[in-house]
Parts: structure tokens; sequence; C-alpha cells
């Protein structure tokens, strides 16, 4: 081998040691912190007490155990003898949405559940996985690691896969902090309190700490925002768009909820492209064509393996639901704001944007069962009113600087209210086939938490010469409510 | 720089004293349970709700009623319990709940009250809401606004502080919390503790370094 052979052949990790030497030991520090906060909140919840976690086991298994994904059954669906039998010792159908009902708690209820996770069931179910069953694979693919190192013990698999869910925190919690640094440069110190505050969010904690698909799809968004950060900051390399390329490709086979981000990705896109071809000509296009490219190829891929099941959750998603388009967006308008003049009651009694939205972002955990007292809702309305107002001085103070960056702004917009139509079209649907008044769950606005810390770091430089002090009141106030969250969680459960 | 450090020292004393103060407060136990289990469906309704059933016993101290109310983005709900023609307890719930209950909080009475009227109301609802309870005669069951009466008694139970405060059950809850994991044993709380003050640690001490 030559001496240039050695070097082409170290290069790439030296590259990537270059890579970590280069993050700062905060960022390390608030990425540790999210880790352990989900490891905590692993521990805290209890097995299958986790939104939907008993369906996205069953996707797991089914994937771990026959190599073929979960699909619809006519009659008898269900999970795997063995899960089943974990499930039913926990006692996890007399919990779940009973406040009222605490985990399992005797040493007689324990040993029981040692003997049922002792016996030889089969790990093959129906081939359904509940609500999962229509979710693209890819992170029930990364789980069948953990799944098989939990060496066959129901729970001990569960716990492994909740740890992963942990580690893809830190990793978002990582994302983050280069989003800020690249988004609003010049605040270094700022840039650490406000990722250290999404690291100890507690609705964040709680989703790292459970088994479920949308703590990837918070990684694989927060890579997104960051692309395309750096893309507006620094200009389109033909690596960058690699990179966005490949975080757009994993999102879309992460979770359809992905698909209500593209609006905005394709958006911001175009408009890089726009400036790029004005700049540098037709060459620019290039990096935007790989970046599509390598973005929608492997949905193409999986669609060709899955016999289409892909593109008929994806029309699923995108179709108009039977009730019509000006019901479902009035349905989609109410479910986030007042009632318009003319439009039928879809929440009569309740103010959605507080009731569904703030509330149930300051507390809402377990299988949607834990809750904070209202007054606890009402007081967060405090810190949370003047985060926004400091906020929205900066904004005001600098809105000349802003006028240059609209067409950022304008791409995070889109990308905010394409999940949020997203979601309020699921939550038609549920309502047209169940009746059920609304499915708002705020987990569903994390893939955007990232933004959520550039507000902070806005609020606290609305603060002024109070910035540090103020800072500092903030980055408690998280930490609070993520103690008071897990203690509020550990008295439901174990109290 | 001093301010900032006094600012984060403060917030973060604070925040330990308000933990301590909230462990000094006593959980929230069911004290009278209304109506024996099984439960069964009374009735279901997309409507409004105003349902009563008498014969009650409202127990001294009770903060909060539950009541066997099962909704998804449950409604606003108004409770009202009636003795001697006169409201003794009187509480409400705003809306977004999910559960197959209701706890409703009420001002704790100083003494108890029987032959209590308990009233429930929900004034907007068009999601699907189902009452549960238990079978019993007629003349006992509970009954809507029009005097219909429902096939029996809505479910209810009395909650109250046991006396006992949270750092009195540190070590059962920490018995609980080791129970029902891939690993079993107080440890697991130990663990926990150690975890949350690690991480709490951490940040503090971050933000400790990092402000200016």
């Amino acid at each position: 081998m030559t001496r240039m052979q050695a070097r082409m052949r170290a290069a790439p990790r030296t590259n990537i040691r270059a890579l970590l030497r280069g993050i700062p030991a905060a960022a390390w520090i608030c990425a540790l912190v999210a880790l352990l906060n989900g490891v905590a909140w692993s521990i805290i919840t209890p097995p299958f007490q986790g939104r939907d976690e008993p369906s996205h086991f069953a996707y797991v298994q089914q994937l771990a155990e026959t190599g073929t994904l979960p699909h619809e059954v006519a009659e008898g669906g269900g999970p795997s003898p063995r899960e089943n039998k974990a499930i039913e010792g926990l006692h996890q159908y007399e919990i779940m949405l009973a406040p009222e009902v605490p985990a399992i708690s005797s040493v007689s209820e324990q040993r029981a559940l040692k003997n049922d996770l002792s016996e030889e069931l089969s790990p093959v179910g129906s081939g359904e996985a509940g609500v999962a069953t229509s979710e693209p694979p890819l992170y029930y693919a990364l789980e069948i690691v953990p799944y098989a190192l939990g060496a066959g013990n129901t729970l001990t698999q569960l716990q492994l896969m909740r740890l992963a869910g942990a580690v893809l925190a830190a990793l978002t919690t990582l994302l983050a902090f280069f989003f800020l640094r690249e988004l609003l440069p010049g605040s270094p110190w700022m840039t650490t309190i406000a990722t250290g505050c999404i690291a100890v969010q507690p609705l964040f904690g709680f989703m790292s700490g459970t088994l479920n698909p949308d703590t990837m799809l918070y990684t694989v968004s927060a890579a997104v925002l960051l692309c395309l950060a750096r893309a507006f900051r620094r200009g389109l390399s033909m690596r960058l768009s690699i990179a966005l390329g490949a975080a757009i490709a994993i999102g879309l086979v992460t979770k359809l909820n992905f698909i209500g981000l593209c609006a905005g990705i394709f958006l911001g896109l175009s408009l890089i492209g726009i400036r790029e071809v004005r700049s540098h000509g037709r060459e620019a296009l290039k990096p935007i064509g790989a970046a599509t490219g390598i973005g929608l190829s492997p949905v193409l891929l999986y669609a060709v393996f899955s016999g289409g099941s892909l593109f008929s959750s994806i029309g699923d998603v995108i179709t108009f639901n039977n009730g019509g388009f000006f019901k479902e967006v009035s349905y989609a308008w109410q479910l986030y704001l007042p009632r318009l003049p003319g439009m039928s009651h879809y929440f009569p009694g309740i103010e959605t944007y507080r009731e569904i939205w703030f509330d149930r972002f300051v507390g809402l955990y377990g299988w949607l069962d834990t809750q904070f007292p209202t007054w606890v809702d009402n007081l967060a309305l405090i810190p949370a009113g003047l985060i926004a107002v400091l906020c929205l001085r900066t904004l005001v103070v600098g809105r000349e600087r802003l006028r240059s960056r609209l067409p950022e702004i304008a791409t995070y917009a889109l990308l905010l209210i394409g999940l949020l139509v997203m979601v309020g079209h699921s939550a038609f649907s549920s309502y047209l086939s169940s009746g059920a008044a609304a499915f708002g769950d705020p987990r569903y606005l994390l893939p955007v938490l990232p933004l959520l810390a550039a507000i902070l770091v806005l609020a606290i430089r609305g603060a002024g010469r109070w910035a540090p002090p103020v800072a500092a009141v903030i980055l408690v106030t998280f930490l609070a409510h993520d103690l008071f969250s897990q203690m509020q969680t550990i008295a439901r459960y174990y109290g | 720089m001093i301010a900032a450090r006094t600012a984060l020292a403060l917030s973060v004393a604070t925040m330990l004293v308000l933990i301590a103060v909230t462990l000094t407060r006593s959980p929230v136990r069911v004290v009278r349970v209304g109506e024996p289990r099984p439960l069964k469906t009374l009735g279901s309704t997309t409507g409004p709700i105003s349902v009563c059933q008498e014969g009650e016993t409202l127990p001294a101290k009770v903060s909060a009623i539950r009541a066997g109310l099962e909704g998804s983005l449950g409604p606003p709900v108004l409770l009202r319990a009636f003795a001697g023609g006169r409201i003794v307890a009187e509480g409400s719930r705003s809306g977004n709940w999910t559960d197959d209950t209701v706890t409703i909080p009420v001002k704790p009475l100083s003494a108890g009250a029987h032959s209590v009227k308990l009233c429930l109301y929900v004034r907007h609802n068009d999601e699907l809401l189902q009452l549960y309870g238990a079978a019993s005669g007629s003349h006992l069951a509970a009954y809507s606004a029009g005097g219909q009466r429902l096939p029996g008694r809505f479910s209810v139970e009395y909650l109250a502080s046991d006396g006992n405060s949270w750092w009195s059950r540190v070590v059962s809850v920490a018995r609980h919390v080791g129970i029902g994991h891939a690993f079993a044993g107080t440890w697991v709380a130990l663990l926990l503790a150690m975890l949350v003050a690690a991480l709490a640690s951490l940040l503090v001490g971050l933000a400790w370094k990092e402000l200016p």
C-alpha cells in the first residue's frame, strides 16, 4: 500500500475525529443531559404506558421475528402471545387511561409477571401492529438491534429499545445546538442556555424515554432544520445537499408525519436555488437536484419493495376525507384557532389553542392520563407569556434585519404550518371514523422543537442588559418543569 | 456576572424549596366509594348532560369527587352536591380530560353530609360521553333533568388527603418504583434519583460556567 493510499484510507476516520473534536463541550453536556433525562423518563414510565407502545413493540417484533412488515388483518388481530402475556402481567389495560389505577405494586404481582415472562410463548402475532401498522419501517428496523440484545425477555427488550430513544434525544439536542449557532450566530452562551432548556423539556424527555418513532422524527427534523439554516447562511454545497437529501429520505421512511414538513423543505430548497442561480448560474442547480433526488429515491425503492403500501398510506394521508374540503378546513382551523363566524362548532366549550395545545404541552404524560391540576396550567401562562413578550421585543427591535431573512423565516413558517395541517388532517380522519372530538397531542409539534429553542434565544436577547439573569431563570424554570413533571408521573403510577 | 450567577443560585434554591414543600403535602386517596364494581354503561350521549342521584354521603375533608364519565377530549364539567336544599359542595373541571373517569376538585367540607343529592352537568358537548355505574332499583337510580330514570347509579369516588406526607412515603414509593420493570428492586429508585441529580447538576453547572 502506498503512503497516498494509506492516507486516503485514514482520511474519513480523521475527519470524523476532527468533526467530533470540533463539537464544543457545552454541546456535549447538553446532549448528555438529554440522554440522562430520556433514561430517567424510561424508568419512570411503566412498561407499555408510553403512547401506543404495545403497537410499536408489535411492529418491531413482527419485523425482527418474521422479517416482514406488519399488515392489516381482517379478524383476530393482536400482539404476539409473548407480548400479550407481558401486557396482561403488567395490568396494562386496567392502568391506561385510568389515573386512579397505579402500576403493579405487590411482590406477588412481580413474581407472577416474572413467571409470565419466563414462559416459552410465541413471539409471532397476527401480523398486525395496531395503530403503527401503516407507518414506514426505518425506525422499527433500527430498534431490532436492542430487541435482539434483549434475549427474548419482553421487558428487557422494551427497556433497551427505550434507551435507543434516549440516545436519539441526545442526538436531537446536539443538532439543535448547531441549528441555533447557524440561525442566530453571535450569541454562543444564549445558544447553550436555550439548548439546555430543550434538553430538559419534559414532553420531549417523556417521549424519548418511550418506544415511539416520534423520537427519530425529532432527530431527523432537527437535522433538516440544521441543513436548511446552514444552506441559507453559507450556500448549498454538494456535501450539504447530500446531507439534506439523506435527512429527507430518512424522514420519509421514519414516520408519515414527516410529509407535513416537506412543503417547507421544498420551499426552502427552491428559495435557496433561486438565490444560488442568480449568483452562480445554472451550475448551482446541481446540489438542489441532488438533495431532491436523494430525498425521494429511497421512497421509490421502498414503495417497490412494499408492493405500493407506502403509496397507499401516503395517498390516505393526502386525500381529503369524505367529510369534504371545507369541513376539513373548518375542523383543522378550529383545532388550533378560535372558531370564525359561519363555521360549524366542532369543539363546543373548549378553547383548543389553550386546552389542547398549551395545557397539554405543560403536562400530558403516560397514556394521555397524567396531567397537572388546572391551576398549574394557568400559572404556566405567566412564564410563557413573558417569554413571548421578550421574543416579540427582539423581533420588533430587529425588524430591519429580519427583512433580509424573510425567505428563511417563510421556510420555517411553512414547515410549521405543514405540520399543523398534517396533524389537523389526521385528527379530522379520526373524528370521522371514531367520533373522537380531537386527537390533538403536542408531541406532534416536537419536530420543530429547535424552533422553540430559537424563540428562547430571541427571548433572552429581548431582555437586553438583563439577559444573563433572565437566561438563568428561564433555564431553571425548564428544569423545574421537568422535575415536577417527573414527580407528577411518579405520584400517578407509584404513589 | 454576579447578577446572572445570583439569579441562577436563587432560582435553584427556590426550585429546591418548592420541591421540598410539595413533598410535605399529602397524596390524595379514595376515602369512600359510592358504587360497587364491576361498572356498566348507564347511558351515552353526544349532547349536554344533567344527571343527579340522591342518597350520597359526603365525607368530611373531601377535596375532589371522581365520577364515572368517559370522554376523549372531555368537555367542561360542573358538579354540585345538595343537602337540605342548599349547595354544600361545588366544583368544576375545565375541558381536556381523556379518561374513563372525571375528577372534579371541590372545596373541602369541615364536616361530612348525609342524604346528599349529587348532580353532574355538562353544558356544551358534541363528543360521545359514556356514563358508568352500577345497576340499582328504580327508586335509587340516577335521573336526568327531565326526571327520566337511568338503569342505575353513576359511579362516584370521594377523594381526600390521607394525612401522611409524601416524605413519609418515600420508602414505599421507592419500593413501588422497583416493581414491574425489566430490572426489579428498590435500587431502581436509587438509580433514578442519581440520574436526575446528575442531569440537574450538569445543567446548572453548565449555566454557571457559560453565563456571562
